[in-house]
């Protein structure tokens, strides 16, 4: 399945924007069935979205289940880096 | 009517007294004998004259170099003084600086301007990926809004300078500071007071935070360091009596030059040509 960050959110740089993204997520991974999240038009995240929505749903699902189910699409280049920065550093924080 | 000559950013100084000693004034002149101002003085200026608005105290404001006259009427800021001002909710670049206004911003209305930016500064920046200015100034806000109990909320100015392919930026604020706010922390949390040297320190390291927010908070100043280093950028950073000079990852302390500085004004710079060409991968791999 596909859904586009546009979609669910207005902006991309707030805590209360990446919870809303987050709830959408929560519903979805439930199935347990990967999702293509499409950044398509979307600004970059900031790291506050990013604690809100992935963040938490890396608390939850653990980082390995999280990669397997969340599969981000569309995505530009400083989007890209700064998912990878994210995900790097919460992993230097995190048990795996 | 008292009458405040502004030679070096070290006679903000005299602009920091006054607002840290609420002293009443009826009038204040400012004189500004700069050749040359940044985004840094820009916001000194315009928090001291909102500062002092808001204590009734009519400011005027003056130029003896006319190139910084036209600059400053041109970017706003001489409509600060005016009494009656208020900001437009509209957003419209200053094309003859390519500049966008000087902005009070809160979390409700950072998105708007922040897509504004970008869309102008794409505009002039040709098939440059400016993701890293919305990155930056999401993060500097979110701080300010996060940490600072700044009266005024935060201030953002952003100029793009053709001669030097070069974009900087400054967000501002009137609130505790960064060596304050790590103390208060500290103090509350039990464990020894840093010095203010270390505090900012301690506030620039990964998942450090004052706040106790869930979800891995206090990754804001350590996310732009990072991406700064990627793309051979720099930043200042000036709270309480320390200066930090920064092309991560290499940071210099030093004594603020501005001496009873209220709050926090960090001013990233960023050069065009070191940014990537604007582009969209279809897939993403996380481990890559």
């Amino acid at each position: 399945m596909k859904i586009r960050l546009n979609d669910i959110v207005t902006e991309t740089y707030s805590n209360s924007a990446g919870y809303k993204l987050y709830i959408e997520l929560k519903g979805y991974v439930s199935q347990n069935s990967p999702i293509e999240l499409s950044f398509l038009g979307s600004t970059p995240t900031s790291s506050s979205f990013l604690n809100s929505s992935f963040g938490t749903m890396i608390e939850e699902l653990g980082l390995a289940k999280f990669k397997a189910l969340i599969k981000p699409v569309d995505i530009s280049n400083s989007q890209a880096s700064m998912l990878r920065h994210y995900i790097n550093t919460f992993n230097s924080g995190m048990k795996a | 009517m008292t009458t405040l000559l502004i030679k070096s950013r070290s006679d903000y100084s005299k602009l920091y007294d006054l607002i840290r000693k609420d002293f009443f004034n009826n009038e204040i002149r400012i004189i500004l004998q700069q050749k040359f101002l940044l985004p840094f003085d820009i916001l000194v200026l315009t928090q001291f004259i909102i500062h002092e608005l808001t204590q009734n105290c009519d400011v005027y404001l003056e130029a003896e170099n006319d190139g910084v006259l036209k600059y400053i009427q041109a970017i706003g800021l001489l409509g600060f003084c005016q009494k009656n001002h208020s900001e437009s909710t509209e957003i419209n670049e200053i094309p003859s600086f390519t500049a966008m206004p000087i902005k009070r911003l809160t979390r409700e209305t950072m998105d708007y301007y922040i897509n504004k930016t970008q869309i102008y500064f794409e505009s002039i920046c040709h098939g440059k990926d400016l993701g890293v200015l919305n990155i930056a100034l999401a993060e500097l806000i979110n701080n300010v809004h996060d940490h600072a109990k700044s009266p005024i909320d935060s201030y953002v100015f952003c100029q793009y300078y053709p001669t030097n392919g070069e974009i900087i930026i400054a967000v501002s604020d009137l609130g505790i500071g960064i060596p304050y706010s790590v103390n208060s922390f500290m103090k509350r949390s039990g464990k020894p007071l840093l010095s203010l040297e270390d505090s900012i320190k301690w506030a620039l390291e990964f998942k450090k935070t004052t706040q106790s927010m869930p979800h891995n908070a206090g990754r804001g100043l350590d996310t732009i360091a990072s991406f700064l280093e990627t793309i051979q950028g720099e930043w200042s950073l000036y709270s309480d009596s320390v200066k930090m000079e920064s092309s991560p990852p290499n940071n210099k302390f030093l004594e603020n030059p501005v001496k009873n500085f209220k709050g926090t004004i960090i001013e990233i710079s960023i050069k065009v040509s070191n940014l990537e060409e604007k582009n969209v991968e279809d897939s993403f791999n996380w481990d890559i």
